[in-house]
């Protein structure tokens, strides 16, 4: 289980800002997510892979590790790549 | 066509053949593998290039090495002596005065110069000495500082 | 003194005491660097090796009709010469570089422009010839047909319903719904937190602010630089003037659709970087040429070619509003902002737009982001990127409200600067952070207690904020027998980067820095190793140092219970010292010893942390305002900045002290004058203008301490967020010299000027 921060620009398709979801890993909880609101995935991931353009933001550490396990408390939320100088 | 000219670099005589169109800048860095003066703008903006020509320091990219016939040039290569460094240098890596270090040959030979000109050079006067060298690293603090340091440690204080 | 060291341990932490970290060792190559002796690329003389040189567009934007290499090919010592049509076809592949993204597509367009030029100085063809003015002259003999279209140079032009579209088929991305139609926008990114209606109407007073920012270099001091030896067994090798030998690796493979096993980067020394030598330009180039004409190629841009054809950091177009309440709380903030990606997507909107009100407490909050594509090269990383801009307008709207408030802006900023706890308008919540130590620090600096005094003269306070990342780094070191220790690394150093890697090794074994000999190797001589960029560097690195001295300690631990004859669980380490069955050797000649009996002892590491870093800093900053000629002059500077832990205390000065250089730069003079035939005006040092030494003070630092829980030496990164504060403190200290406020950078003489004559004469 873990809390969902929806971007703002995919609040239509779940209609609020965050939605609890079952799930072990980030990856279980897309595919839930997915599952009840149907669509949201192919938002965020390509050929079952996070968007490079996105990186995630879980429990509060920037990863973009799919397999990042997640409980009942976690954050996830989707957040733009940064580059570095 | 090339054209034969003879110096002293470094203390010792040498003697190159160089295209008229050639800077003393390319041929230090290609024929001489002098290759500590760099090249950063080839048209005398960053200082890089920097080497002390016949007791003054000049940009050798704007140097045609013809002009060097019977020139007197000392490049960085030339300033740490008998296996020593010179003080500047020393104070240089004391006071992490270089991070990337592209602009430092150019920095120690222009201040060697003004130090040789202007022992108790004031903040000022280096900043001044200075101020044809670029450095993108450091934002110069250090540099200046190192160049004060290496100015109060020299026995003419 | 210019240096305090503020420690901010809180009183559950004890200070720890170190032996190496905290020093000041002397950088391990710097006798190389200060005797002409440290080889950068273009110091390389490769045996057989010949010159290469592009020919590139002289328009901002135009149809490539026709490309005739003909009668440069049959010139005596031309050996080669190379279009787009010599790479493989692109594929629309977007992949992650640890460091942002990149479309090859789009990276293959511009090493080499496919079917249009989209930027003035766009590489178009190349040629390889025996010498370099031969290759000048053949390049310049290639003729490139064009068809002009119209440029876009601004992004409010190219957002522009009717503007010029620079790629046909560039839809919106967006995680929503994307437009049907095709524009110049690449993509919109959205943020929103609380609700802003709500967050408006709580607030006393609201400033709205526009504001405006120039194209800025990066401004390294080395051209970028390659040579490549592409051999008749198919193993390609380059060396070259990069950030990151790993990542330029990846490129290549990429881009000329090889295995990554058959090439090989050797980092040589680097001559600056800053976020502009991460991705390729010249080096694919180099490789075809070498490839079609069997010899060792060199390509070394030339200044101008640096300017118009590599990556500066996006000019920029910005709306920032907030409110606040009369007793200083901010409620709400709104920000737009279009950024200008040149002239392919990807530029550096994301962390713009994640960065903008990170320094606050900010309950209602939205932010829309735009990356707009425009007749300019493509942009590329500099130093904390998109956090300066966006900076500039937060943190002079900060400015404004405080005073229209009559609150100090030191002490508004700290009545809603971002502490642990706190939500950032992007949404992740921050761990332990040091910017209400920074804040503090300065308020207690001689720096704020020593008044201001006369006419034109005015003191500024900014913030600023940047991510700082981890990313994978691998070292190995070898247990020399002598008791030193070799650690093989593959961060290239910028900045001192051998040392301060080398001082955490030393730290954990209990040896000296100068027994550790750091070598920078080649991609086949170490593990993958991510850029030197990010801050990442000694924070990473350092990690996987510390990572393969506790290796190494657990082997030698083995050795000692070989060589005492006791078990390894009798064998105790204590500071380096070794001690067991009633023996006792520290580190150094316990190895040597070790090196007599048993196997060699190598350590590893190999980490990828996870996260960012989070780092502070804080400008206070005085100037005089020349009423006459406009010329802002900087008369004291301090820079206040959170780095964890300093290990090598002058190298993180350095750090802070270089980037506010950039950042004054930035804020007064730097800036990519065009005409509007889309061409750079000003495409050298002299008039790209760079502070000197004599445009600068020195740089008062003070460096606080707030450890990284993350690493095992509290280190944060230090590297980027420097030039972050600078512009908007420098504006907030105009004002107060000159009572204009400015919403524009460069803030150079003729606009200061303009603007004081403006006020004065009612304009």
């Amino acid at each position: 289980m873990a809390i969902v921060f929806i971007p703002s620009q995919l609040q239509k398709l779940t209609g609020t800002a965050q939605v609890e979801v079952e799930g072990n890993t980030v990856r279980e909880v897309v595919t839930q997510m997915d599952i009840q609101f149907p669509g949201i995935q192919q938002r965020l991931f390509d050929d079952g892979q996070l968007l490079p353009t996105l990186q995630l933001s879980v429990d509060h550490v920037m990863t973009r590790v799919l397999s990042t396990s997640v409980k009942a408390t976690t954050e996830v939320h989707f957040l733009p790549v940064i580059g570095g100088g | 066509m090339k054209t034969h000219v003879t110096t002293t670099i470094n203390r010792a005589t040498v003697e190159f053949l160089c295209q008229p169109r050639q800077s003393l800048l390319e041929v230090l860095r290609d024929e001489l593998s002098l290759t500590g003066c760099k090249e950063g703008c080839n048209n005398g903006n960053c200082g890089a290039c920097t080497v002390m020509l016949d007791g003054l320091p000049v940009d050798s990219c704007l140097v045609l090495a013809v002009e060097a016939e019977g020139a007197v040039i000392e490049t960085v290569e030339g300033i740490a002596k008998q296996g020593h460094l010179h003080p500047l240098q020393q104070c240089f890596l004391e006071g992490a005065a270089l991070q990337c270090g592209i602009c430092t040959p150019g920095f120690l030979v222009t201040a060697k110069a003004l130090l040789e000109k202007n022992p108790q050079p004031s903040e000022q006067e280096i900043r001044f000495g200075l101020a044809g060298n670029l450095c993108r690293c450091t934002g110069y603090d250090k540099i200046v500082r190192a160049v004060q340091a290496t100015s109060k440690a020299s026995p003419e204080s | 003194m210019s240096t305090e060291v503020a420690d901010n341990t809180s009183d559950t932490e004890s200070p720890a005491t170190y032996k190496v970290i905290g020093t000041r060792p002397v950088r391990h190559d710097g006798a190389d660097k200060v005797t002409g002796k440290a080889v950068y690329t273009d110091d390389l003389h490769v045996p057989n090796m010949v010159f290469g040189a592009f020919v590139r567009s002289p328009h901002a934007h135009a149809r490539i009709v026709s490309i005739d290499t003909s009668e440069a090919e049959k010139m005596p010592g031309v050996l080669a010469t190379c279009t787009s049509a010599d790479l493989p076809d692109p594929w629309d592949k977007v992949d992650n570089l640890g460091e942002g993204c990149v479309n090859y597509a789009h990276l293959s367009g511009n090493v080499l422009a496919r079917k249009k030029a989209l930027y003035k100085g766009h590489a178009v063809a190349a040629v390889a010839a025996t010498d370099s003015y031969l290759a000048q002259e053949a390049a310049r003999r290639i003729k490139v047909e064009y068809e002009p279209l119209p440029a876009t140079m601004s992004v409010q032009d190219a957002m522009k319903e009717d503007a010029p579209l620079l790629h046909d088929e560039l839809i919106t991305h967006t995680l929503g719904e994307e437009p049907a139609r095709p524009s110049n926008i690449a993509s919109h990114i959205q943020f929103e937190k609380g609700n802003i209606d709500e967050g408006f109407a709580a607030a006393d007073v609201v400033i709205e602010r526009e504001f405006k920012t120039a194209t800025v270099h990066q401004g390294y001091i080395e051209p970028h630089v390659s040579v490549a030896l592409w051999n008749e067994d198919g193993r390609l090798k380059i060396w070259t003037a990069t950030q990151g030998s790993f990542v330029v690796r990846q490129q290549m493979a990429e881009l000329l659709k090889m295995p990554v096993s058959q090439i090989t980067i050797v980092p040589c020394e680097i001559g600056g970087g800053f976020g502009g030598k991460i991705s390729v330009y010249e080096q694919p180039v180099a490789a075809v040429l070498s490839r079609k004409c069997g010899r060792p190629v060199k390509i070394m841009m030339q200044r101008d070619e640096v300017f118009e054809a590599t990556g500066p950091t996006p000019a920029s177009f910005m709306r920032v509003k907030l409110g606040a309440t009369k007793d200083g709380r901010l409620t709400a903030g709104n920000a737009w902002l279009a950024f200008d990606a040149g002239a392919f997507p990807g530029g550096v909107i994301g962390p713009g737009a994640m960065c903008v009100f990170s320094c606050y407490d900010l309950p209602h909050a939205t932010v829309d982001g735009f990356d707009v594509v425009l007749n300019k090269p493509k942009t590329q990383a500099y130093r904390a990127p998109g956090s300066t801009h966006v900076a500039f307008a937060t943190e002079c709207v900060i400015d404004e409200l405080a005073e229209r408030l009559e609150i100090d802006p030191i002490e508004f900023r700290l009545n809603n600067a971002a502490k642990e706890g706190t939500r950032r308008v992007d949404g992740p919540v921050y761990p332990r952070v040091g910017l209400v130590e920074c804040l503090q620090a300065i308020q207690n600096s001689d720096h704020w207690k020593s008044p201001l005094t006369g006419p034109n003269r005015g003191r500024g306070v900014a913030c600023g904020f940047w991510f700082n990342c981890g990313l994978k780094s691998s070292v190995t070191a070898n247990v020399n027998a002598d008791g030193t220790v070799t650690l093989i690394e593959g961060s290239t150093d910028i900045g001192g980067t051998r040392t301060s890697i080398a001082m955490q090794l030393a730290e954990t074994l209990g040896i000296t820095a100068e027994d550790v000999i750091p070598q920078v190797v080649d991609t086949d001589s170490v593990g993958f190793t991510d850029v030197t960029g990010g801050s990442r560097t000694t924070f990473a690195t350092g990690l996987a140092a510390h990572e393969a001295a506790l290796d190494i300690q657990e082997q030698m631990v083995e050795q000692a219970a070989k060589i005492w004859e006791c078990s390894q669980d009798e064998v105790t380490v204590v500071n380096g010292v070794y001690q067991g069955n009633g023996k006792s050797l520290p580190f150094k000649e316990l190895a040597v010893e070790a090196d007599k009996v048993g196997s060699p002892i190598v350590g590893r590491g190999a980490v990828d942390p996870q996260g960012s870093t989070n780092a502070f800093a804080v400008n206070l900053v005085d100037v005089e305002v020349d009423p006459e000629t406009g010329k802002v002059t900087i008369l004291r500077f301090t820079v206040c900045q959170d780095a964890g832990k300093a290990i090598h205390p002058s190298y993180v000065e350095g750090q802070m002290q270089g980037g506010s250089a950039q950042g004054i730069g930035w804020a007064l003079n730097e800036e990519y004058f065009y005409g509007d035939d889309g061409h750079m005006r000003n495409a050298s040092f002299l008039d790209y203008r760079m502070p000197t030494c004599y445009d600068l003070p020195m740089i008062d630092t003070i460096i606080v301490e707030v450890p990284n829980p993350d690493h095992p030496y509290g280190v944060r990164g230090v590297g980027e967020v420097p030039i972050v504060p600078p512009p908007p403190a420098i504006a907030n200290a105009i004002y107060r010299a000159t009572g204009v406020r400015f919403f524009e950078l460069p803030m150079s003489p003729p606009t200061v000027w303009n603007a004081i004559k403006g006020q004065t004469t009612g304009d």
